[in-house]
């Protein structure tokens, strides 16, 4: 690479670095910016520009992590609605759904649940998801305390569980998939737009994603981020 | 309880012990520390939010420049870095050509 790409591609990267940096951090940004500027070689420039986007981007993490929201409360607020939106209506849609279960009858049931195994695996199913299922909107009340009141989960067996919530639903799902479908039904399917990996996102990954995210923005002991990052 | 401080930020606090009434720029810390801006910045960050570095900007020199921020150690981050260099084992610290 010749001098100048290098110096331009450092003052990019620089500009970068600045960008990842949170917002009380900004006259670091100019400080690092001032030392590229004197820096007479292009090639200790780049080298500069790219601790520089390193450092930028350990403080953008450790801004994250002691739990005083450093992150954009908007920005949470539309994770968490990503996250917990999709499985609290697919919940309601499972509760109160046309074929919810709160409109399962003792002779729909007989009708339709007790003539084979499968058909009474289908019925565990949904009722174990409809019981795992009160998590989502728990985690979305949550969630939205957290970010509104900046108030902390302190209840240990609920932040345990609206981690292992989903995790089981999503585990029981592929199971029952696997179960009713085969092991071929696992594989990626081009045609069909909500595909079983696609319910898995939305229903498990994202949600175990936010809640992780969120008990690590509310953690249950303050933390000494000066003392602890020094 | 404050963790002892690693051994790259006792070894900025040795280079800024050396002259603590010196102004120095990030530029020079790195060469004297072999440290890499990737690493020094997040420590004098961290002194300065414990109120333990003094920070200010200096004009530029050449015009179109934009000031340089300087940085030496306060009376809190002298006494801070006196004690805690005094049980450290000996530091080898890179010596490298000064800007």
């Amino acid at each position: 690479m010749t001098a100048a790409p290098r110096r331009h591609l450092a003052a990019r990267l620089m500009r970068v670095a600045v960008a990842l940096l949170p917002q009380d951090r900004a006259a670091w940004g100019r400080a690092m910016r001032a030392e590229l500027d004197c820096l007479e070689q292009d090639s200790e420039a780049l080298t500069w520009a790219l601790g520089c986007v390193l450092a930028g981007a350990r403080e953008r993490v450790s801004a994250m992590l002691p739990g005083n929201l450093k992150i954009s409360r908007w920005v949470l607020c539309a994770e968490m609605l990503l996250c917990f939106v999709p499985p609290t209506l697919a919940w309601l849609d499972m509760l109160a759904g046309t074929s919810g279960v709160i409109r399962l009858s003792p002779a729909v049931i007989e009708r339709y649940f007790l003539n084979s195994p499968a058909d009474t695996l289908l019925l565990i199913s949904m009722l174990t998801g409809s019981i795992l299922g009160i998590l989502a909107p728990l985690s979305l009340i949550l969630a939205l305390r957290v970010i509104v009141l900046g108030r902390p989960l302190r209840i240990r067996w609920l932040r345990s569980a609206i981690v292992a919530g989903p995790a089981l639903a999503g585990l029981f799902g592929l199971v029952c998939q696997v179960a009713f479908n085969g092991v071929a039904s696992l594989g990626w399917q081009a045609d069909n737009a909500f595909d079983v990996w696609s319910g898995f996102l939305l229903l498990c990954a994202l949600p175990i994603f936010g809640a992780v995210h969120l008990l690590r923005l509310s953690p249950l002991q303050p933390h000494a981020r000066l003392a602890a990052s020094t | 309880m404050t963790r002892r401080p690693s051994s790259q930020t006792r070894m900025l606090l040795a280079t800024l012990l050396e002259r603590p009434r010196a102004w120095r720029h990030g530029y020079e810390l790195t060469n004297v520390t072999g440290l890499k801006s990737g690493t020094l910045y997040p420590i004098l960050m961290r002194l300065s939010d414990r109120q333990l570095l003094d920070a200010k900007w200096q004009p530029a020199e050449v015009s179109g420049r934009p000031p340089r921020h300087l940085y030496r150690l306060t009376a809190e981050g002298v006494a801070y870095a006196r004690a805690e260099l005094t049980d450290a084992l000996p530091l080898a610290m890179p010596q490298r050509s000064r800007a």
